[in-house]
C-alpha cells in the first residue's frame, strides 16, 4: 500500500497526541488490515475485533513510533503478534474454536445479504445525521468528512478542542445507537453473535 | 501419520483463501502449534501483508464506523489505564470497588476495605450518619388464598399451603416437587425496592430476583409446558425437562426456554426488555417476531416501537447484580439513577443539563449509598440526600 500523503506529518501530530490524526492513519490502513486479518482468523466478528486491538495498540505505542520509517512495518509488527495469538488460541482451545466454526455458518448463511445491508446502513446514516444537534453535526461533518483536525475545527468554531474531541466521540457513538435502534431485524442480526 | 512440511504449508494456504473444510481447519490448527510451523507461519503472514497491504480493498462503512466507534471512545479516555478490553473486565473483579468514570480515570478505592469493615462492626453507622444501607434479602409470598407472608434474610420457616410446602431458607423460598394434582394455584413473589431474593421452584428450577421485582408462577407445574410470570429482572437456571418446555412472560415479551442459564430485565422505567442468554437456548418472542438467541447474546426489545435488535451482550456486565455489583458500560447519569433507586430504595430527582456525561465501571453494591455518591460526585455531579429522597445537580 502507498504511504498515505503527508504521513510523516500525520505520525507526527498522532505522536503529539491529536486523535484526528489517528483516525485519518485508521481510516488509510483499516480496510486493507481488516481483509488481511480475516484470511487468517475467518470470521467477521473476530476480524473486526482484531482490527480494533491492532488500532488500540497503534495509538497506545505512538510515542515510540519514527514517523520518518514506515508506518506499515509497525502495523505489521501488531497485527502479527495478534494473528500469533489468535491461531494459538485457536489449536488450544476448543470451546474457541467450535464458536468459530459455528459462526463460519452464519457467515456463509448471512453472506448473500450483504448489499441490502449497506444500503439500509447508508440510509440510517444519513437518517442519524439529521438527528443531531447542529453544533454536533457541524463538527462531525468538518472533521470526519472534510478531514480537517480537531485543532483546526476548534479554530474555525470558536469552542476548546476538548469540546470538538467530545463532539465526535458522542456524534460517532449516537449514530452506533441510532443505528442499533432503528436498523432492521437484517442488520440487528449482523451485529449480533461476536465470538468474545 | 504425519505430513510433511511441505503439504502443510500448502494447506495453510488452502486455509487463508478460504478452501478448508472443518476437518482440515482443525488439523492445521493442530500443526500451527509444533515448533517446526512457526517459519512457515511467519513466511506467509508477511507474504499475505505485503500482497494485501499494496491492494486496495473496500469494506461495508458500517463495519469501518464501528470500528472506529470503539476506537474513539477508547482513545477519548484519556488518563485510563487500559486493559485489553477482554481481560479488564476479569480484572476489575479482583478489585474490591473500582469505578471507571466519564473522564475515564479508574478510581482505585484503597480505602473501601477498612471504611467496609468500619460499617460492617457497627451496623448501625448507616443509620446515625443518615447514610442509606445497601439493599437486603427480602420479599413478600402472596399464597393462592391471598394470606401475604412476610420473607426476610433471617427467617427459617415452613409455610404450609394446601398439599404444597414452602421452605424458607435465609433468602431463599424452596418450593418442593409433589404430586400431581389437577388444581393449579399460583403463588406470586414481591420483591420490593431495596431487596433480592431467589427462588427454586416445584420442578427444581432456580431464579433470583432483583429489587422491584415479582414473578408469578404455579406451586407445581401440571400441564404439558412450564409458564412463569416475571416484572423487573430475574436470572433463570431452568432445569432441563424436554417433554415440559419452559416459558417466561415479561411484558409483552414471551421467552421460550430450550436450555439452562439466562437473565430477564423488564423493569417497566426501562426502555427496553433485554433477554440476555448465559447458557443453552432461548427464543424470544415479541409480537410477530422471533428471534433465537445463542449464548452470550442479548435481545433488546423496544416497546415503544415494537423493534428487536439481537447483539452480542457483555454478560458480566448483565448479570453483575446477581454476583454483587453493579457494573456500568457507557451509562448515562439516568441510567445509573435508576439503578440506584431499586437497590437503595431512594427516591431521586435529576433534571438533566448540558452535555450528557458517560460512565463506566463496576461497584460492589454492599456498599452504604453514600460510597457510591463519593465516586460519582467526583466526576461532575453533586449530590444531596434528605430522608430517602436524592436530589442531583449535574457538575460541569
Amino acid at each position: 500500500m502507498d504511504r498515505m500523503p503527508s504521513e510523516e506529518e500525520v505520525l507526527l501530530r498522532m505522536m503529539q497526541g491529536d486523535e484526528s490524526a489517528f483516525t485519518k492513519i485508521y481510516r488509510h490502513y483499516h480496510a486493507s488490515l481488516y481483509v488481511y486479518l480475516l484470511r487468517f482468523c475467518k470470521v467477521p466478528s473476530l476480524a473486526e475485533d482484531l482490527v480494533h486491538d491492532v488500532f488500540l495498540k497503534v495509538w497506545e505505542i505512538r510515542d515510540r513510533i519514527n514517523p520518518e520509517l514506515s508506518f506499515t512495518g509497525y502495523l505489521y509488527r501488531i497485527a502479527r503478534n495478534h494473528v500469533i495469538k489468535t491461531i494459538d488460541k485457536l489449536a488450544t482451545d476448543k470451546n474457541f474454536r467450535d464458536q468459530l466454526f459455528s459462526q463460519l455458518d452464519d457467515v456463509y448463511a448471512v453472506q448473500p445479504e450483504q448489499q441490502v445491508r449497506t444500503k439500509e446502513y447508508d440510509r440510517l446514516f444519513q437518517e442519524a445525521l439529521v438527528r443531531m444537534p447542529p453544533q454536533r453535526l457541524n463538527v462531525f461533518k468538518l472533521c470526519r468528512q472534510e478531514g480537517k483536525s480537531y485543532d483546526e475545527v476548534a479554530l474555525l468554531l470558536g469552542i476548546s478542542r476538548n469540546a470538538v474531541k467530545k463532539h465526535m466521540v458522542l456524534g460517532m457513538r449516537f449514530i452506533y445507537d441510532y443505528v442499533h435502534r432503528h436498523g432492521d431485524i437484517l442488520l440487528a442480526i449482523y451485529l449480533a453473535g461476536k465470538i468474545f | 501419520m504425519s505430513l510433511s512440511t511441505e503439504r502443510y504449508e500448502e494447506l495453510l494456504q488452502k486455509y487463508l483463501d478460504g478452501q478448508c473444510n472443518r476437518a482440515e481447519m482443525e488439523e492445521l490448527y493442530a500443526w500451527l502449534q509444533s515448533s517446526g510451523a512457526n517459519r512457515s507461519l511467519l513466511a506467509a503472514m508477511q507474504r499475505d501483508f505485503e500482497k494485501t497491504m499494496s491492494e486496495h480493498h473496500d469494506i461495508p462503512s458500517e463495519l469501518s464506523d464501528r470500528i472506529e466507534t470503539r476506537l474513539l471512545q477508547d482513545i477519548s479516555q484519556e488518563k485510563v489505564i487500559r486493559f485489553p478490553q477482554r481481560a479488564r473486565l476479569r480484572w476489575v473483579a479482583a478489585a474490591a470497588v473500582v469505578l471507571l468514570a466519564g473522564s475515564g480515570i479508574y478510581y482505585y478505592m484503597n480505602t473501601v476495605s477498612s471504611r467496609k469493615a468500619l460499617t460492617a462492626n457497627t451496623g448501625s453507622l448507616a443509620a446515625d450518619t443518615g447514610d442509606i444501607a445497601p439493599g437486603t434479602n427480602k420479599a413478600v409470598l402472596t399464597l393462592a388464598n391471598g394470606d401475604v407472608v412476610t420473607l426476610d434474610s433471617a427467617g427459617n420457616q415452613i409455610i404450609n399451603q394446601g398439599e404444597t410446602v414452602v421452605r424458607q431458607q435465609n433468602g431463599q423460598l424452596h418450593y418442593a416437587a409433589q404430586g400431581s394434582s389437577d388444581v393449579v394455584t399460583y403463588n406470586t413473589l414481591t420483591v420490593p425496592r431495596g431487596g433480592q431474593f431467589n427462588i427454586v421452584l416445584s420442578d427444581g428450577s432456580h431464579v433470583w430476583l432483583n429489587a422491584a421485582s415479582s414473578m408469578r408462577y404455579p406451586t407445581s407445574f401440571n400441564g404439558d409446558r412450564r409458564e412463569v410470570e416475571i416484572q423487573g429482572q430475574g436470572y433463570f437456571e431452568v432445569a432441563p425437562n424436554a417433554g415440559k418446555p419452559f416459558f417466561v412472560k415479561a411484558n409483552n415479551a414471551e421467552i421460550q426456554v430450550l436450555g439452562t442459564q439466562f437473565d430477564i430485565m423488564a423493569y417497566a422505567d426501562e426502555k427496553s426488555i433485554n433477554t440476555t442468554l448465559i447458557e443453552g437456548l432461548v427464543n424470544v418472542k415479541y409480537g410477530k417476531i422471533e428471534q433465537r438467541l445463542k449464548p452470550g447474546q442479548q435481545a433488546v426489545v423496544d416497546p415503544a416501537s415494537g423493534v428487536m435488535v439481537v447483539m452480542k451482550a457483555d454478560v458480566d456486565q448483565v448479570i453483575a447484580w446477581k454476583t454483587g455489583f453493579f457494573e456500568f458500560d457507557n451509562a448515562t447519569m439516568a441510567d445509573i439513577l435508576r439503578q440506584l433507586a431499586r437497590w437503595y430504595d431512594i427516591e431521586v430527582s435529576y433534571n438533566q443539563t448540558g452535555n450528557e456525561r458517560l460512565f463506566g465501571g463496576r461497584i460492589s453494591r454492599s456498599l452504604p449509598l453514600s460510597d457510591i455518591l463519593h465516586m460519582l460526585e467526583a466526576n461532575g455531579p453533586t449530590f444531596s440526600l434528605s430522608g430517602r429522597k436524592l436530589t442531583v445537580t449535574s457538575g460541569k
